[in-house]
């Protein structure tokens, strides 16, 4: 299952005072298997790129292809493709809409033709996935929690079986607690059923936490797309498109200017941890 | 798709017709429409036209964006005039095949019906295109503050209005996103009888329903906590002022609906038209 992006163009608006370039030329390879974080400023075109990738949007120039499908043809069979990508977009408690959990997650599987009893089976499988139990399925979607009914919209694109999964800002205003359970849910899904990944996130946090890769997306452009370690080697390009490296690197380099050298390569609470108490051993100040 | 409907939007530009003062714009916009209902032919169109020409063109913005707003009415405009080609009585039959029957009458009256109809809806949203919704809410407020004496509740009625126009692209996007995932999840609205296609927008319309409720909640309460108290000694912080560009403008309709009633009361006309 890799994504193969061909120099791909896009803008809104086309002939209107609003007009807008949303993508620019961009190409990339994504690999099965692959954990991509997908950074960007607000407006640099990360959603655009998204929407792109399951066929929402036609690239106005460029080619699309997911596995074996050409996104970019006419004849592609829309469903298929939409079984094949599942996006969970931001803030996706707002798509809820049926009377019940259960018919909620159910939507996206019978929209691919699935049996009841098939449906039903899906639904069991996937409500561990995302840390609920079975006793909310007769539930109304709308009397759960914030992070209750995000894990339901979760749990609706995760019903369709994608082999690649793409989540926009996942954990956009939750608490510390939801936002890990969330995002280890969806490590767990990568690690266990080696489910394509793609995160967008505003946190860079987040993203050194979990990720493989990084894309970088500024101004329409795709500026890298890297490991992890090399993408936040360069603070500096970061900063200069309105983003920057993990907090705990930020001290490191910090610590790196007045003298304290802990290492490269340390973008992650456990690894700062790690580093310093080799450095106070090292030190013998213990 | 549903970012073409570009009624009620606003188009941020600097032309003397955005400059110009609201309440005029108003006043000029229901003259234009009064007008356009007393043109009936070749003469006057033709004067619509030319004038309407104008008026985009000083306003900058592009004529074809002008020309799209008539785009969600078109069905309307052409069943109205199709009506008319039909249904008109008349002696000079043109074309008649068993029931349907053509008159010369019922083209002239479907091609009025049509143009009017064309002309109706450029004008107005020229008006909303060039005017920010506060202008148009304070120049709303003005006009309608005489009868605030009576009890009409202008500024409340203003504010509304401003806020249901403020809202339609809010509304627009918010669904165009709810179409999207809704998608994603393969939801199909391009298949089927209308009964299936109006069944497949209710994962559509469930969650636009609840979002608006919550929207209006949350407007509120902001409006609320900034001591938002309805119109009494409230004052506006870009007061109003008519100048010369406005006299001008009135001239400039004062022409154009001189032309309309000319070729209205002596009946100038092309060839009979």
């Amino acid at each position: 299952m890799s994504i193969t992006v061909e120099n791909v163009c896009y803008t809104y608006g086309k002939g209107s005072p609003f007009e807008k370039k949303a993508l620019d030329n961009v190409s990339f390879h994504i690999e099965d298997g692959d954990f991509i974080g997908l950074i960007g400023h607000t407006g640099s075109g990360k959603s655009t790129l998204i929407q792109l990738l399951n066929g929402l949007i036609k690239p106005d120039s460029g080619k699309v292809i997911v596995n074996e499908y050409d996104l970019t043809s006419e004849k592609i069979d829309m469903k298929k493709v939409r079984s094949t990508v599942g996006i969970v977009f931001q803030y996706p408690e707002y798509q809820l809409f049926e009377e019940t959990v259960y018919k909620d997650i159910a939507f996206g599987p019978a929209n691919l033709g699935k049996s009841d009893e098939e449906i039903s089976a899906i639904i069991e499988d996937v409500l561990p996935l995302v840390g609920l139990s079975s006793d909310i399925l007769d539930k109304s979607p709308f009397e759960l929690s914030g992070g209750q009914k995000r894990r339901v919209a979760i749990a609706g694109v995760l019903a369709m079986n994608p082999r690649i999964l793409i989540l926009d800002e996942p954990t956009a205003g939750l608490d510390p607690a939801g936002r890990n359970d969330i995002l280890s849910c969806i490590k767990k899904l990568h690690d266990k059923k080696n489910v394509t990944v793609i995160l967008v996130s505003h946190s860079m946090e987040d993203v050194a936490n979990t990720v493989n890769k990084i894309m970088v997306i500024s101004d329409a452009n795709l500026i890298a797309f890297d490991t992890v370690g090399n993408v936040f080697s360069d603070s500096e390009k970061l900063k200069n498109i309105g983003l920057n490296v993990p907090q705990v690197t930020r001290i490191v380099n910090h610590l790196r200017q007045k003298g304290i050298e802990l290492g490269s390569g340390i973008y992650t609470v456990e690894a700062a941890v790690e580093a310093i108490k080799k450095r106070v051993r090292g030190n013998d100040i213990c | 798709m549903l970012k073409d409907i570009t009624l009620g939007q606003y188009f941020p530009l600097n032309s003397p017709i955005h400059k110009l003062d609201p309440r005029f714009k108003i006043m000029f916009t229901l003259a234009f429409i009064v007008l356009v209902f007393f043109a009936d032919s070749v003469p006057a169109y033709l004067g619509i036209g030319v004038f309407l020409g104008f008026v985009i063109k000083l306003s900058k913005i592009k004529a074809r964006i002008v020309l799209k707003s008539a785009k969600p009415l078109m069905f309307i405009i052409i069943f109205t005039a199709i009506i008319n080609l039909f249904l008109t009585g008349g002696d000079n039959v043109v074309f008649q095949w068993k029931f349907l029957k053509i008159t010369e009458t019922g083209i002239v009256n479907a091609v009025n019906m049509a143009l009017r109809l064309l002309f109706l809806v450029m004008g107005s949203s020229l008006l909303t295109y060039t005017t920010s919704p506060i202008m148009l809410t304070d120049g709303i407020e003005r006009l309608l503050s005489p009868f605030a004496g009576i009890g009409l509740p202008a500024h409340e009625l203003a504010m509304m209005m401003t806020i249901a126009l403020r809202f339609i692209p809010t509304l627009l996007e918010e669904t165009e996103k709810i179409i999207m995932a809704q998608k994603a999840r393969g939801a199909d609205f391009e298949s089927g009888n209308i009964f299936k296609r109006a069944k497949a927008l209710i994962p559509v319309l469930v969650p636009l329903f609840i979002s608006s409720f919550r929207r209006a909640d949350e407007l509120a309460t902001a409006m609320e906590c900034r001591c938002y108290r309805g119109g009494k000694n409230r004052t506006s912080l870009k007061q109003l002022k008519i100048n010369g560009n406005d006299w001008i403008a009135l001239s400039a309709m004062l022409v154009f609906a001189a032309w309309i009633v000319v070729c209205d009361v002596f009946n100038l006309n092309i060839m009979g038209y």
